[in-house]
């Protein structure tokens, strides 16, 4: 008998050991974390969708621009089958005016979705609509996924971070919600030489069905029909999604879609964009979302008949970069940072980082000048972060330029 | 249903808990759905083919010990071997035969192209097919009666811990178990269970990782230099013992826990002196199965010739089917028979080589020299294995290659290791964990850990156990529980 107790005393100690690191390492969206710290009915706008729609949309800068609440909710992946449930969730909460769709949540085929759905599954409180969404898509194979711990890796090349989380975990959940409000900034660079590779490549379906996902935008369409949400289908800049770099890719036609129930689509305008807008061929990063946001912020307006605040965009438009320089001479570099608006008061901070560590090896500090000239060792494994920051205001933005691939400036 | 993933670790659960609902010697029905359900989670069709050798095999072996005469017992033993065969010819050597034929017409002038048979090769059938194969020797030789219940038969063809990679279990050292399985025993439960975790760690924390390195030189030979190859073939050497001896580990530890003991299959295989000693000590079930069924009859059918070249011919042929058996390529030819080769050589010389050490004194006994032999016997074994690792004979030769004309020796970039695939922080992880490795096999020597960690003081015990289970969740490699096939799994 002895035995057996200590045995069950192993185990229950063992158990919550390793409770303690699923909480730990869980990579649940700060987005839904933060949601449920929102006063209830508080939302005006939510944007669902994978990782084109919170990488994109800043609501920081949209409820800046025009007087609305907005909030951005999804994960990684994200089909539309999880974002049915996610809305069926928080409508428990909040009963917004508009939901945005971002249209990538439709073209990959819900196959994906044993893999991924744990991201929010992680984070949804167990009830009959998590419970569902989990034995509608539950495959043996992925049972392990439930426990973050053992889906997740730590990154012992920086292990900080997993340390820090292990440390803070049981302290008491910050009621503070951050600013992004589900925004997740991307803040790679698309180097040139990517960029054209990207156009290049064929545009490939994986032939997947989609009946799924039709079946699950109906469900979705209804529900918001219901409550009196006005939907609308959301296209983010993209330079090409190609079947290769997606296994599960197959664009679902949602322009018949929304011309069949009545739906309105945003399509952004990429006219404007450039290499440097993107993080890679399906991502717009931190300075492209800002734009993007700008746009939503003008179509929601129209839709909702509100004005857009222009000082509020100018100030925000100040962030456009029309360019960026390299000049290598053995180990001595410089960088350069081209503005598109020349008399904002913008404050940069560039700083050299080991990539797979992100150490700061130098940093200029914060200046008023463009320009970073620095001692570097190894062009594959360093990178510059440059912050900017308009000094009118608080917002910052984040890039991360790579060493172009020649010893020429670019 | 790969040993080393968290389902195999729920599934083993839930048999273990509904086994325990079962008296003790109707355990089998239950161990017997569960097996096949294991098959069957795989593949239907693979229990189908299971089921199949399984039917042939109990017929056969019934037929055989009813049989009056020392005739018709030759006919049944020949019919159930060669269906068991040729069911394990169709899946695994076809395609290679055919292979064979179309290059061997195409040194003649004629060119051939035969259409590739798309079948996948069903889980386990290399084993259980010489397990089957064991079986009827054993009855066609009055070793052991033939099992007439049909189901208890299948469970020993089919039981779940041991049907993807083995060990290959004699009908003699299972079927008994299978009718009366051990009673349940503390600390056999925890000895198992500490096991299975033990396996887990090996495999996801050092052999996975190893994996990495080890196909990155593989995949692209000629891209890497001499140290860095001879660095991968030494990871090589590790990777495989480690991997299947972590297989061996899960699959021992988890019969353990349904009351049947699995034989050992390694005993520190590289510490071995001789080539000779090494397949005493790697895959012993199937070492043991080759030395009983093919070579001890080989040698028997030759024993009237007394030139000891027969009995090198009887080595290579052992050891040529070894290397058939693990795979159908050129390559697993060349390893099996560079390891014929090798105890050929021993065997030929082995008289020689004892006089000599006696009338120089070498101190043949002596620490150093035992390891200078140890060393040299690595050395052997590692260079067989560039074959069995090489997806085919070019990619082995330029790595031999490689190693040979120390390409690069000089420059500092052939010395860089951090181009194979591992960060710097998976290499100290390594690191920690083959030191940990190696103390335990050291300590193993002495007897099991297993048993003797649960005499150790309760804080030590428990701290030790708890380190176990979450290096294993926190640096086991791939996503911990999607883990990498073994490579045995693919035999």
């Amino acid at each position: 008998m002895k035995k057996w107790i200590r045995f069950i005393t192993f185990c229950l100690i063992a158990l919550m050991l390793f409770e303690w690191l699923n909480l730990s390492t869980s990579n649940a969206n700060q987005g839904w974390r933060d949601f449920y710290k929102l006063p209830h009915n508080n939302v005006d706008v939510v944007f669902m969708g994978n990782s084109h729609n919170f990488e994109t949309f800043q609501p920081q800068v949209i409820d800046d621009l025009i007087p609305i609440n907005s909030f951005v909710l999804g994960t990684s992946g994200e089909n539309v089958v999880v974002s049915y449930y996610e809305l069926q969730e928080l409508l428990k909460y909040q009963k917004p005016k508009v939901v945005v769709l971002e249209t990538f949540a439709l073209d990959m085929s819900d196959l994906l979705v044993p893999e991924l759905m744990y991201e929010y599954l992680d984070v949804s409180p167990l009830n009959i609509n998590h419970i569902s969404l989990w034995l509608n898509y539950f495959q043996p194979k992925e049972i392990f996924n439930l426990f973050p711990a053992l889906r997740l890796r730590v990154d012992w090349n920086s292990p900080r971070k997993f340390f820090g989380q292990l440390s803070t975990v049981f302290r008491e959940r910050e009621a503070r919600i951050d600013p992004k409000r589900g925004y997740i900034a991307n803040t790679g660079v698309l180097l040139p030489e990517e960029y054209e590779s990207a156009l290049r490549q064929p545009m490939r379906e994986s032939g997947y069905s989609l009946d799924n996902n039709e079946q699950y935008l109906n469900k979705f369409l209804e529900l918001c029909l219901e409550n009196n949400i006005q939907l609308i289908l959301s296209v983010v800049p993209s330079i090409n999604i190609s079947g290769g770099q997606f296994e599960y890719y197959v664009p679902f036609d949602y322009a018949a879609y929304a011309q069949k129930n009545g739906l309105e689509v945003i399509q952004m305008d990429m006219t404007g964009f450039k290499t440097f807008d993107y993080s890679d061929p399906t991502h717009v990063n931190s300075i492209g979302s800002l734009q993007t946001s700008i746009q939503m912020a003008h179509s929601l307006a129209g839709r909702m008949s509100l004005e857009v605040d222009r000082s509020k965009q100018a100030y925000y438009e100040s962030y456009n970069i029309t360019d960026y320089e390299w000049e290598i001479n053995g180990t001595k570099g410089s960088f350069t940072l081209i503005p598109a608006e020349k008399t904002a008061p913008l404050e940069y901070r560039f700083t050299l980082r080991e990539m797979s560590t992100k150490e700061e090896l130098s940093t200029s500090g914060w200046q008023r000048g463009n320009s970073y000239v620095f001692d570097f060792s190894n062009v594959k494994s360093e990178y510059i972060e440059v912050t900017i920051w308009n000094t009118d205001g608080d917002y910052k933005i984040i890039l991360n330029f790579r060493f172009p691939s020649t010893n020429n400036s670019k | 249903m790969q040993l080393s993933t968290f389902l195999f670790l729920v599934f083993l659960t839930i048999v273990f808990l509904i086994q325990q609902v079962f008296p003790r010697k109707a355990r089998w029905i239950w161990l017997l759905v569960a097996s096949y359900l294991f098959c069957v989670y795989s593949d239907v069709k693979f229990a189908a083919v299971l089921a199949g050798v399984t039917l042939i095999a109990y017929l056969a072996g019934v037929l055989i010990a009813n049989a009056k005469e020392r005739k018709g017992k030759r006919v049944f033993l020949l019919l159930g071997m060669l269906i068991a065969v040729g069911t394990l010819f169709s899946f695994k050597y076809l395609n290679f035969s055919l292979n064979i034929l179309e290059d061997a017409l195409g040194i003649l002038g004629i060119a051939k192209d035969y259409p590739a048979n798309q079948w996948l090769l069903p889980l386990g059938l290399s084993f259980y097919t010489f397990q089957a194969i064991s079986y009827l020797l054993d009855v066609y030789n009055g070793v052991i009666p033939p099992e007439r219940n049909i189901g208890k038969f299948a469970l020993y063809l089919a039981f779940f811990p041991k049907l993807i990679s083995g060990p290959i279990e004699r009908a003699s050292h299972l079927l008994p178990q299978i009718t009366t399985p051990n009673p349940f025993n503390y600390e056999n439960f925890v000895a198992a269970l500490l096991r299975i975790f033990w396996g887990f760690f090996k495999k996801l924390v050092i052999a996975d990782r190893l994996a990495v390195l080890v196909g990155s030189v593989f995949n692209a030979p000629t891209d890497y230099f001499a140290p860095q190859s001879i660095m991968v073939v030494l990871a090589f050497s590790l990777q495989i013992y480690i991997d299947f001896s972590a297989y061996c580990d899960i699959a021992i530890g988890a019969a353990s826990l349904l009351g049947i003991d699995l034989v050992e299959n390694f005993n520190l295989p590289y510490l071995a002196r001789s080539v000779t000693e090494f397949w005493r000590r790697w895959h012993i079930s199937l070492s043991n199965w080759l030395r009983d069924y093919i070579f001890i009859p080989l040698n028997f059918a030759t024993r009237r010739r007394k030139a000891k070249i027969w009995l090198a011919v009887n080595i290579l042929i052992v050891f040529l089917i070894s290397g058939i058996w693990h795979g159908a390529n050129y390559t697993f030819i060349i390893w099996g028979l560079l390891h014929g080769f090798y105890q050929a050589v021993e065997a030929i010389t082995q008289q020689w080589r004892t006089r000599l050490e006696k009338r120089y004194s070498i101190g043949y006994k002596g620490f150093l020299f035992g390891a200078l032999q140890v060393v040299f016997t690595f050395s052997l074994v590692c260079l067989a294995w560039v074959f069995f690792r090489a997806e085919n004979i070019h990619v082995a030769s330029s790595l031999l290659k490689n190693i040979v004309t120390l390409r690069g020796s000089l420059h500092a970039i052939a010395w860089d290791f951090t181009q194979l695939g591992l960060t710097p922080a998976d290499y100290w992880i390594l690191a920690v964990a083959l030191l940990i490795f190696g103390v335990f096999e050291i300590s193993s020597r002495k007897g099991s850990l297993f048993i003797r960690s649960q005499k150790w003081v309760l804080p030590i015990r428990w701290s030790v156990y708890l380190l176990l289970i979450f290096a294993v969740i926190l640096f086991g490699y791939f996503g911990a529980f999607k883990a990498s096939d073994f490579i045995y799994a693919g035999f």
